[in-house]
């Protein structure tokens, strides 16, 4: 399949609720909705398409226009071609429809967009954090993360005289 | 005892010297497994996070460490993803190197996993052997780089060095006595009764299920189909290179044991056809250093995937036009790969755990990233 052949059947089916189509290369394109309309675009391509192969998801934090972008990547079986299916959610309330009910393998992907940039997905089974511990605080891969290293106190931090009133 | 009994257990080691940890929380009712969960994230040392914060050529000796078993995939998957920012088209004689380069780290690497699978299943002899064939595999590769595990190799647009004088004629021998001892894992574990009956119908993952949770690499092939990155979407020349892509059917243990096993095989053919095709370039260079931009087009996004020896090994790669990447996601196979192994073990005995866990391949490095 070429990446022109499904731009077009996805153009003809959901006309102008197309918001961008970025053709990568021979192999790779995207095509960006809004998110009320991510799952349509997810079930037209798996189940007209073919689409069955989750292959990656992951979402790029865009501090300056305010949005995390996210990309599910899917393909098929007998071709090279993966189409990012991308959308743009709001950085302060990032909550996007889960793919898992469509392609089950994007479970543990989801999970780690949640644990490094904290997108909420809504119908996921089993949203925590993967990698770090339950209780991290923020989401390392977001922009404006400041990691804090967890500090030792030094005794004469709270109290200036410790050493002094010891001898 | 009539009544039902139910027993949390944690299996897995934890200890902070041992290299690359994940752990399973299971729930057994007597010695079958009802429920199970992958505890990872022991090995998590921020690699997309550390990638954007370098320059484009300092990331190549940092994916090296990514996967301690093939860092010669993952440090080639990153010069390649690279090499599409930048725009650069590799010589010949480099993709040449690449692909025996990438190979041989497939025979390594496909061997280390036989090691451990045969030693975690009580086949104590087959831990030796296998280890002593990737023993002359690693001669080759500190002939070729000087170093044994991480090699930092891949350069921007090409290879760092050419190969070394008398390094064919070593190649030809190590090659010729792998595959002699590649007889002997078969005559140790394919026709031995008791490793049939470990693996044979073991943890079987249906071609449907194997699409369907996003499996890769042999995994994948083992359930039937036949979705290898180097004929589907061939890079550095492989479209030149002929070989099969072993599939097996069942889908079981034995089934993934066998196919690693054939692909073994198919390898020592793709490297003996690349060591032909890099006769031809005998004076040219093996890089191409001097063509390369000092700075990347502003706003390019490149997600390219090579064949590593678990599976895809991808990287999205983003450039803003600075000289860092503005994102960089790693694609990692066993993470895909592992995702199968909680839904497998279910309802499956405790003992069988280990022969359908050995059959994933993993490897933590790339899996915590």
């Amino acid at each position: 399949m070429e990446p022109d052949e499904v731009v077009e059947k996805v153009k003809s089916q959901f006309g102008d609720k197309i918001l961008d189509v970025e053709v990568l290369s021979e192999t790779r394109v995207h095509v960006e909705v809004p998110k009320e309309e991510i799952v349509n675009l997810a079930s037209y391509l798996k189940h007209e398409l073919g689409f069955n192969y989750p292959d990656t998801n992951f979402g790029t934090d865009r501090k300056d226009d305010g949005v995390i972008e996210l990309i599910w990547y899917v393909g098929r079986m007998d071709s090279p071609l993966l189409v990012g299916m991308k959308t743009k959610i709001d950085r302060e309330n990032p909550i996007v429809p889960s793919m898992t009910k469509i392609w089950q393998g994007f479970n543990w992907g989801e999970r780690e967009a949640y644990d490094m940039l904290g997108v909420l997905f809504e119908g996921h089974p089993d949203l925590r954090r993967i990698y770090l511990p339950e209780d991290w605080d923020g989401f390392p891969l977001r922009e404006d993360y400041v990691y804090k290293r967890p500090r030792y106190t030094k005794p004469e931090d709270n109290d200036p005289d410790y050493y002094v009133k010891k001898f | 005892m009539s009544e039902k009994t139910e027993m949390n257990l944690f299996m897995g080691p934890q200890h902070p010297a041992m290299h690359g940890l994940w752990a399973m929380r299971l729930i057994l009712d007597g010695e079958t497994v009802l429920d199970a969960d992958a505890v990872m994230g022991y090995l998590h040392r921020g690699y997309e996070k550390l990638l954007q914060n370098r320059q484009y050529e300092q990331g190549i000796p940092l994916v090296d460490r990514l996967c301690y078993v093939e860092s010669m995939n993952w440090s080639l998957a990153y010069a390649h993803a690279i090499e599409g920012i930048f725009e650069v088209e590799i010589p010949d004689k480099a993709k040449a190197i690449r692909i025996i380069a990438s190979e041989l780290q497939r025979l390594a690497s496909h061997s280390l996993w036989l090691a451990a699978m045969a030693a975690d299943l009580g086949q104590l002899a087959m831990l030796v052997l296998p280890m002593n064939a990737r023993e002359y595999i690693l001669k080759l590769f500190e002939m070729m780089t000087g170093a044994r595990m991480t090699y930092n190799l891949a350069r921007i647009g090409g290879v760092a060095k050419d190969l070394p004088p008398h390094f064919a004629s070593a190649l030809e021998r190590t090659l010729e006595d792998f595959h002699h001892k590649y007889g002997e894992f078969f005559d140790m574990l394919d026709e031995s009764q008791i490793w049939r009956m470990r693996t044979e119908g073991v943890g079987i993952l249906s071609k449907e299920q194997a699409i369907e949770w996003g499996t890769t690499g042999p995994v994948l092939r083992a359930s039937g189909v036949p979705y290898d990155i180097r004929k589907v979407e061939p890079y550095w020349g492989y479209e030149k290179m002929k070989f099969k892509v072993i599939t097996r059917t069942v889908g079981d243990s034995f089934a993934r044991f066998r196919q690693r096993l054939d692909e073994l095989e198919e390898s020592i053919k793709i490297i003996y056809q690349a060591l032909d095709w890099y006769h031809e370039f005998r004076d040219s260079d093996p890089h191409r250093l001097d063509k390369i931009p000092k700075r990347p087009p502003a706003g390019k996004k490149v997600y390219r995937r090579i064949e590593a020896a678990r599976g895809e090994a991808g990287f999205y790669i983003e450039s803003d036009g600075s000289l860092q990447p503005k994102r960089v996601r790693i694609q990692s196979p066993t993470f895909k790969n592992l995702y199968a192994l909680p839904i497998l073990v279910k309802n499956q005995k405790l003992a069988d755990i280990p022969a359908i866990m050995g059959t994933i391949d993993l490897c933590v490095g790339d899996l915590d990233r």
